[in-house]
């Protein structure tokens, strides 16, 4: 499941020679081949930066492109680099340098926010210490959460992890915005909070990964992550993309270093669609426009499109640079994982988009939602069985991952209005399970074989544009009601006010 | 030795990857999901056949993408004599 890398079958230089000479036509096409073929699998390649000064040349050039792309580009190459010890170490490394970064950078932890509440409860002054002990923190509970799982695993936490961790997040999100606690107990209710929301999938991974023959260890957080979506999963997923000899490890370095630079390429594609679309042209960004619409104000039709088109593409830009870049840093490090992102606008139907958009993020669905209600549920009717784990995955799942990752929304709206305006994302979840349900429903009956380009790009222009237009709900601020979103859907088809 | 179970479970998945538009070609030990040459629905397909045809039970067994990544993983996984074979 997932997607495929780029499949290219090395062709033998012999053999691309041979036909060259033989048919003469074919020479510049052989040529052409030779030249767009990735420098990976060029065996001489490969040979070089297998020896100590190839390895330099590598990482100057990895940490150059990182450089370019991340402030914090010196730690993640010493990271990465550390692929080059011997690989009963890699692990230790992957594993001390992710709790390490969890405590020497505490991007996850919502500092602000945790400011404020304890501002507000009258403590001034929280130090920059406090991120230091929510990394302790977090380590400690992942450590022991995974650690009881691997001691009692018939308990519940090891069976239903995510029921149970997403029982827990509940239990702490109402307490928090119920009202009956201040003070001292708050703020460490929200603490509670604010550490576990950004640890819980990493944690679900690790105790999945007990029931496998993989080592019991947790992942928390490897360097190259950069999210609360945990990219490459757990140790046992892993495993299974990590290089095994230096030939396959040059091979990921590179591909590494290759897709780094296509995160370069993209990031600038996307300036230039910026300073075009919004500089020269004067398409303002989409949420300009809808603040105008809900303000009362009216901006034309095509307008609120080009504005919505843009706000699309540059999403799609952001998240393929985004996810490139970790991937990349993942590779240079000695994992060969899949791409985040891969060819969304090749997509076929809507089932297809998701799952090309963004990788690790449906497959964290996939593996805590789908399959568990397609194993349990309506297993007597196929359709129904599909659907109904396809809607616990995509919407219900989607949901959970999204309320309690931005929990901070209680502290700042109250618990009432963080769910009351959750109704947003909530119809967009509905509509997107809705979509898939189809978009499976019809490919179960499409007939086999390769589809004419037509059709193909019929197909792809009807995805992008069921996700364009469901893009104007894809909003998981608590700021404008569903019927503010739908009034501005209306709008762009030039009905409403 | 488990010829028949091979032979639907090679139609089967050859069914999927032609489905897909894709090339048919496949070992019996080669991985099909985590190589990606097969999409998660082509996952819950495999899952439902082998439900339905060999009466596999992963609730009872546990699910795991690894379990279905080969032919050969999933001749691994039957229990007995097909109940039904039918692609």
């Amino acid at each position: 499941m997932g997607l495929s890398p780029p499949r290219r079958r090395r062709v033998s230089r012999a053999a691309g020679d041979v036909s060259a000479a033989t048919v003469p036509g074919r020479r510049s096409r052989a040529a052409t081949r030779r030249r767009l073929a990735p420098f990976e699998s060029e065996p001489s390649v490969i040979a070089f930066v297998q020896t100590p000064a190839g390895r330099a040349v590598l990482a100057a050039l990895f940490g150059g492109l990182l450089y370019l792309r991340l402030q914090q580009w010196m730690p993640l190459l010493f990271a990465a680099a550390s692929a080059w010890l011997p690989a009963r170490y890699r692990r230790v490394v992957v594993a001390t340098t992710g709790f390490g970064l969890v405590i020497a950078d505490p991007f996850w932890f919502n500092m602000q926010i945790f400011s404020a509440i304890a501002a507000r409860e009258g403590v001034g002054g929280i130090s920059g210490m406090a991120q230091y002990a929510a990394g302790l923190g977090l380590i400690a509970v992942c450590c022991g959460v995974t650690g009881f799982a691997a001691w009692r695993r018939t308990s519940l936490p090891a069976r239903r992890p995510v029921l149970c961790q997403l029982t827990a997040q509940a239990a702490l999100m109402l307490l928090c915005g119920s009202g009956w606690f201040q003070g001292g107990v708050l703020i460490g209710l929200w603490a509670a909070v604010l550490i576990l929301a950004p640890a819980m999938w990493f944690i679900c991974y690790a105790i999945v990964d007990l029931r496998g023959p993989g080592p019991a260890a947790p992942l928390l957080r490897p360097f190259w992550s950069m999210s609360g979506t945990p990219f490459g999963k757990g140790w046992n997923y892993l495993s299974k993309f990590e290089a095994k000899t230096p030939e396959q490890l040059a091979v990921t370095q590179l591909k590494g270093t290759r897709l780094l630079a296509w995160a370069l390429v993209l990031d600038a594609v996307r300036r230039v669609l910026v300073v075009t679309v919004h500089g020269q042209a004067g398409v303002p960004v989409f949420a300009t426009v809808m603040a105008v619409a809900l303000r009362g104000g009216h901006s034309p039709w095509y307008i609120c499109w080009a504005s919505l088109i843009a706000a699309f593409a540059e999403n799609l830009l952001e998240i393929s640079v985004w996810g490139h870049t970790v991937i990349a840093i993942a590779r240079f490090g000695g994992f060969r994982l899949l791409r985040n992102t891969y060819r969304p606008l090749e997509s076929q139907t809507i089932a297809e988009f998701w799952n090309r958009y963004y990788f690790y993020f449906k497959e964290l669905l996939v593996d805590f939602f789908f399959y568990p209600a397609f194993l349990r549920f309506f297993r007597k009717s196929e359709g129904l069985r599909i659907a109904f784990a396809t809607f616990i995955a995509a919407c219900v799942g989607n949901m959970a991952y999204h309320f309690t990752r931005d929990s901070f929304y209680i502290s700042t709206v109250g618990l009432k209005q963080a769910i009351i305006g959750f109704q947003t994302y909530a119809f967009y979840c509905v509509m997107l399970t809705a979509g898939i349900c189809i978009s499976q429903w019809r490919s179960r009956r499409r007939k086999p074989g390769a589809p004419s380009l037509r059709r193909r790009v019929t197909a792809s222009a009807g995805v992008m544009l069921f996700f364009c237009l469901l893009h104007v709900f894809d909003d998981e601020r608590r700021t404008y009601s569903l019927m503010d979103h739908a009034r501005f859907l209306l709008q762009m088809f030039g009905a409403g006010t | 030795m488990n010829t028949a179970e091979r032979a639907a479970i090679r139609d089967f998945i050859g069914q999927c990857l032609a489905g897909r538009g894709g090339d048919s070609d496949f070992s019996d030990d080669e991985p099909l999901f985590s190589s990606a040459r097969l999409d998660s629905l082509s996952a819950i397909e495999t899952v439902a056949f082998l439900e339905r045809a060999f009466g596999v039970d992963f609730l009872a067994t546990g699910f795991d993408m690894a379990k279905i990544d080969s032919v050969e993983a999933m001749l691994a996984l039957l229990p007995g004599p097909p109940v039904r074979v039918e692609a």
